[in-house]
């Protein structure tokens, strides 16, 4: 096995995610390479549809039945994909935990939400039923839900939906998870509440350590909390780098339209410009680049797929997956 | 929640006294004068006249109807015109028959269609379910005195396994209690397999996965208690339908239950007897309906609060 560069903690190598449909298999992830390092948090951005949840899932091996997963997961020494169930499930809600993008519906309704924190604590490090509902107790504390002992005895249709939150990111860090996986943790929740959530996040991930994966289709919340950032576009990545690199100089004619469609202080609003079309149907791929039909660079050497590289002549971790990249061809022939 | 059930059961005394009025009207309006029913025919008229009196059947119905409510409300349902036996004494002691049948039949149902329904649903698509399915389909359709007699013929008769009529041993009951059951095994399956097949797909399950959990664990604990909920109300049904329901299948094996008892005075034209019997399945049907409410809220803490305090 290929040992992962040292402080990596998740190393996810060409991950494929097929969903097998009655009319052949769709690919929603198509080769999808990542990595974070303990204390990190990279950032996966991308439009609706692009296949980040389905990344997220295939790394807990969540992904709904009946489903093809492909490559490599490597964790700890081991890859997650070869693991039998009984050692994966040692890790999900351990090692690995996730938060999910519907705070609404992802409480069970009939148990009470310290049940459900407890029971992870209970699983997992073996507590008995009084210790678990202290370590609760606590936190819900620590997620700064007031009255915490009480609250720990609701149900979660008596809480509003940044409170499930709350009880969600609870329940992922109670073991102090390696890595935390957030799939649009505030999507569904107001504003204020969306910056209280992240907030909240960032803390909680200074005082556990956890790596963090933190998925959005919000530039402006990836780019207030990340280290790195990953663009994914018709499930590959496009373009990844560190946050510097990516919101200063960004390659990638989809990154570049993501950044014109934030709203920004300093600009005026009529140079806001929305990227035009839609995220093609996995279904329904174009042929070479997937930007492709949306590009306004593209002509016919688009036509074929171009990989993920370091633009030409340029050192650092960014790398862009276009054959228009803006760096000029370095004169070796090949252009 | 104690005001809830307080509130429920006003309602259901309420219901009651509605029934006791129905049953009341019923047993006026069917034809044959019950004196001359009981009585031979060569009774002479002051004989009949006599009765009448004794029975308060010269009374106007009003006064009557307030009788029998009186008398209901002190358990007492008057006398069967041929044996003498209090009504509510035959009830009571042929209750007893009728609910070992009807328990045995709802375990059955309960035990085995529920474990089919979420063996069924999570072997989804596969050969198993469609077996399970079309055994369901096969036994709600199949009339329960053609299951009776099949099962009296193979396993009484041709095997010789269980007795095929009377109460003398518990043996007796299997093959009525599974006769009874099995309408009931595949209605609960049935209902069974389509809620746990929902809750499957919903979001809490995908997080009870995501902690770690066994898939044990998230089916019986995760998934079972939310798909509990149409379950409960079917099966709370369902337990008046078998208390009330045994009629054919105490009939077809000679089970001296209260069905039995309603046919016979329906064959005899026991007014006092049948009207006890009809009674009794009404407030079978009352009680269960109130004790499936409760039930409810005790399942779903939505229900609770929303309703209760
Ligand atoms: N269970 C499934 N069966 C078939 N296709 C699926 C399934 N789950 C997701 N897909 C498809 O995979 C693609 C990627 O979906 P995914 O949920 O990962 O998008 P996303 O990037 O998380 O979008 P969003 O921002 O809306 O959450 C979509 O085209 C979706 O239709
Ligand atoms: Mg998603």
């Amino acid at each position: 096995m290929s040992g992962a560069p040292s402080g990596v903690l998740l190393d996810v190598r060409d991950l494929k995610t097929s969903f097998v449909m009655r009319r052949g298999a769709v690919r929603a992830v198509d080769g999808v390479s990542l990595s974070v390092e303990r204390g990190e948090t990279l950032g996966i951005v991308g439009e609706s549809g692009c296949g980040k949840s389905v990344t997220a899932l295939s790394v807990m091996r969540l992904v709904a039945e009946p489903c093809r997963v492909e490559g490599e997961i490597l964790y700890g020494g081991a890859d997650l994909l070869k693991l039998s169930m009984t050692e994966m499930r040692k890790i999900r809600g351990n090692k690995i935990a996730m938060i999910f993008q519907e705070p609404m519906t992802s409480l069970n309704p009939v148990l009470t939400v310290g049940t459900q924190i407890s029971e992870v604590l209970r699983l997992h490090e073996g507590l008995g039923r009084r210790e678990a509902m202290e370590r609760t107790v606590g936190m819900l504390a620590s997620v700064h839900i007031p009255m915490p002992d009480k609250r720990a005895r609701e149900y979660p249709h008596q809480m509003s939906g940044g409170m499930r939150q709350r009880v969600m990111i609870a329940m992922a860090l109670c073991c102090r998870p390696d890595v935390l996986i957030c799939d649009e943790p505030t999507t569904a929740l107001d504003v204020t509440i969306q910056a209280q959530i992240i907030s909240l996040i960032e803390e909680l991930k200074s005082l556990t350590g956890s790596a963090v994966i933190m998925i959005t289709h919000d530039l402006g919340v990836i780019s207030e909390i990340s280290d790195r950032i990953a663009v994914m576009y018709a499930g590959r990545i496009v373009e990844e780098g560190t946050k510097m690199e990516l919101l200063t100089d960004p390659l990638h004619p989809y990154t570049v339209g993501l950044l014109n469609a934030v709203p920004r202080i300093d600009r005026d609003l009529a140079e806001l410009r929305v990227i035009p079309g839609m995220v093609p149907n996995p279904a329904l791929m174009p042929e070479g680049c997937g930007f492709r039909p949306r590009c306004g660079h593209a002509d016919r050497v688009c036509l074929r797929m171009p990989e993920l590289l370091p633009p030409d002549g340029r050192r650092g971790q960014h790398r862009v997956r276009c054959w228009k990249r803006r760096a000029e061809p370095s004169g070796d022939g090949s252009a | 929640m104690a005001s809830y059930i307080l509130k429920r059961l006003s309602q259901t005394f309420i219901v009651l006294l509605g029934i006791s009025l129905v049953t009341f009207i019923l047993m006026n309006v069917v034809p044959g004068d019950p004196v001359l029913l009981m009585l031979e025919k060569r009774a002479t008229p002051e004989a009949v006249e006599r009765i009448r009196r004794e029975m308060g059947l010269d009374k106007p119905k009003t006064t009557q109807y307030l009788n029998f409510v009186a008398g209901a409300a002190r358990l007492d349902l008057g006398r069967s015109y041929f044996t003498k036996e209090p009504v509510m004494t035959a009830l009571s002691r042929r209750f007893g028959v009728t609910l070992r049948l009807a328990s045995s039949a709802y375990a059955i149902a309960m035990v085995v269609g529920i474990s089919l329904g979420v063996a069924s649903a999570l072997q989804r698509g596969r050969v198993f379910d469609s077996l399970i399915r079309g055994g369901a389909v096969l036994g709600i359709s199949a009339p329960v005195f053609w299951v009776a007699i099949i099962l009296q013929m193979v396993f009484g008769l041709r095997l010789g396994l269980f007795p095929i009529s009377g109460i003398r041993s518990p043996n007796s009951f299997v093959l009525p209690a599974i006769a009874l059951g099995l309408r009931y095994v595949a209605s609960i399956s049935r209902v069974t397999r389509t809620s746990m097949l929902e809750v499957i797909g919903q979001d809490y399950i995908r997080t009870a996965r995501a902690k770690g959990l066994a898939e044990r664990v998230v089916i019986l604990k995760h998934a079972l208690k939310n798909a509990l909920i149409p379950i409960i109300t079917l099966a709370g049904t369902e337990l008046g339908n078998l208390l009330a329901g045994s009629m054919l299948t105490e009939w077809v094996f000679s089970i001296p239950g209260i069905g039995k008892l309603m046919v016979d005075s329906i064959l005899m034209r026991d007014l006092p007897m049948l009207q006890g019997t009809v009674l009794y399945v009404a407030v079978v049907f009352v009680v269960s309906n109130l004790v499936v409410d409760i039930s409810y809220a005790f399942i779903d803490p939505r229900i609770r609060y929303a309703r209760g305090d």
